[in-house]
């Protein structure tokens, strides 16, 4: 039989007691624990099951999203369409008025000659001639009245066509949402692959949740996720004073810090533009 | 003067080619893409490009990028069209070597102020 140590019996038997202490002292925070967990569970599920329903709606906002966007493109290009029928026919409708302003110089002169020739013709006659240049006087002032209102409508359709192609510049607006819409349609489809691998996690640690991704997030970006559409002549101002300081400093391939500075310059123009516009103190 | 104008937006391209035509220019082509653009460049004589940035496939500063490595195509004019207007854009366009960059929506005006620019230059 090997010798043992009572001491090291002892010891041992300390270290027991020890863990028994140390055991009935955690029981009820233990306890506590697993009060809580038992409470959390369904919360765990429920939050499970809302994400699996998030995911599912995902899909039906992205497609919405997109039939937006297809919306908005097609109604644009039917506006388009109208105002381009509407230059034509404002186009020939000018051609027309052209030809009447035309045709109102010819009878005008016509008329001039008509008197001219009378005049030469029947001098002895002045009672007559009197008629006649009192005829054509009252005939070249309707003219000249005639003459004003083409005038006047030339100017209303060369109106209405600048207006048609500020409309048509407006319709900018179209590729600006676009661009918004597709930024979002990201974020939605991100989300919606983070959600995925989420769920797939879940499934692996808690049984099949049912849901499975059928998609892969696009990686090449065609939109700008800045696009705005604001139309001041701001921005362009500050690609203009940028793009004409790196031209002037041929910075082409500029190192770091003299971009910063070319920044900084073009920073101060732009403030120095602001301070000088109407209205800002 | 020919120009091709890629954009992937039909609505974008129509405006800008609208607006060339309103500036007195007749031939242009257009393009949807920068892989396109490169196809249309090859196969006709174009003396001027206006280019989106944010296009799929090949966006604008890879097709500028690729332009100016081209031997044959290398000197011809680019005018830079986005919304993309934060310094930092300027500047990898510049570094592309565009000729000359318009912020959306842009005005014809503009647009004609910036091509006789680039034309005056070349």
């Amino acid at each position: 039989m090997p010798h043992v140590n009572v001491n090291d019996i002892l010891g041992k038997l300390n270290e027991l007691r020890a863990v028994l202490v140390l055991g009935r002292r955690a029981l009820p925070f233990i306890e506590e624990i697993f009060a809580f967990l038992q409470e959390v569970a369904p919360l765990m599920e429920e939050i499970n099951a809302s994400m699996m329903d998030s995911a599912l709606l995902v899909p039906h906002a992205t497609s919405q999203l997109q039939s937006i966007s297809e919306a908005t493109r097609t109604a644009t290009t039917e506006i388009l369409d109208l105002i381009d029928a509407v230059m034509v026919h404002s186009e020939h409708y000018e051609g027309a008025l052209d030809q009447a302003l035309h045709e109102v110089k010819r009878v005008e002169q016509l008329n001039a000659d008509s008197l001219r020739l009378l005049r030469e013709s029947i001098s002895d006659r002045p009672d007559v001639l009197g008629r006649v240049a009192q005829n054509t006087e009252e005939a070249s002032l309707r003219l000249h009245n005639l003459e004003g209102s083409v005038h006047a409508r030339r100017t209303v359709i060369d109106e209405i066509r600048e207006q048609m192609k500020r409309i048509a510049m407006s319709l900018q607006v179209q590729d600006c949402t676009a661009q918004q819409i597709a930024s979002v349609t990201h974020l939605l489809d991100n989300m919606r692959a983070r959600m995925a691998q989420l769920l797939e996690r879940l499934d692996r640690q808690a049984g099949p949740s049912g849901y499975k991704p059928e998609f892969d997030v696009p990686e090449d970006a065609a939109f700008d996720p800045d696009a705005r559409y604001e139309p001041s002549e701001e921005k362009q101002h500050a690609a203009d004073v940028l793009m004409g300081a790196l031209q002037e400093a041929n910075c082409e391939h500029a190192a770091e810090p003299e971009v910063e500075r070319i920044f900084k310059s073009a920073a101060l123009a732009m403030e120095l533009r602001r301070s000088r516009l109407p209205g800002s103190e | 003067m020919t120009f091709l104008v890629v954009d992937d937006s039909p609505t974008m391209r129509r405006i800008i080619c609208n607006s060339l035509r309103d500036i007195g220019y007749t031939e242009m082509h257009e393009a949807e893409d920068g892989q396109d653009a490169l196809g249309r460049l090859d196969c006709t004589p174009i003396d001027f490009v206006i280019t989106d940035w944010n296009m799929p496939t090949m966006n604008g500063l890879a097709l500028t990028k690729s332009i100016r490595t081209h031997p044959e195509l290398d000197e011809i004019p680019i005018l830079m069209i986005t919304t993309r207007g934060m310094q930092e854009d300027v500047v990898a366009a510049m570094h592309a070597r565009v000729n000359n960059y318009i912020v959306k929506p842009f005005t014809p005006v503009v647009l004609r102020e910036k091509i006789d620019t680039i034309l005056k230059a070349a």
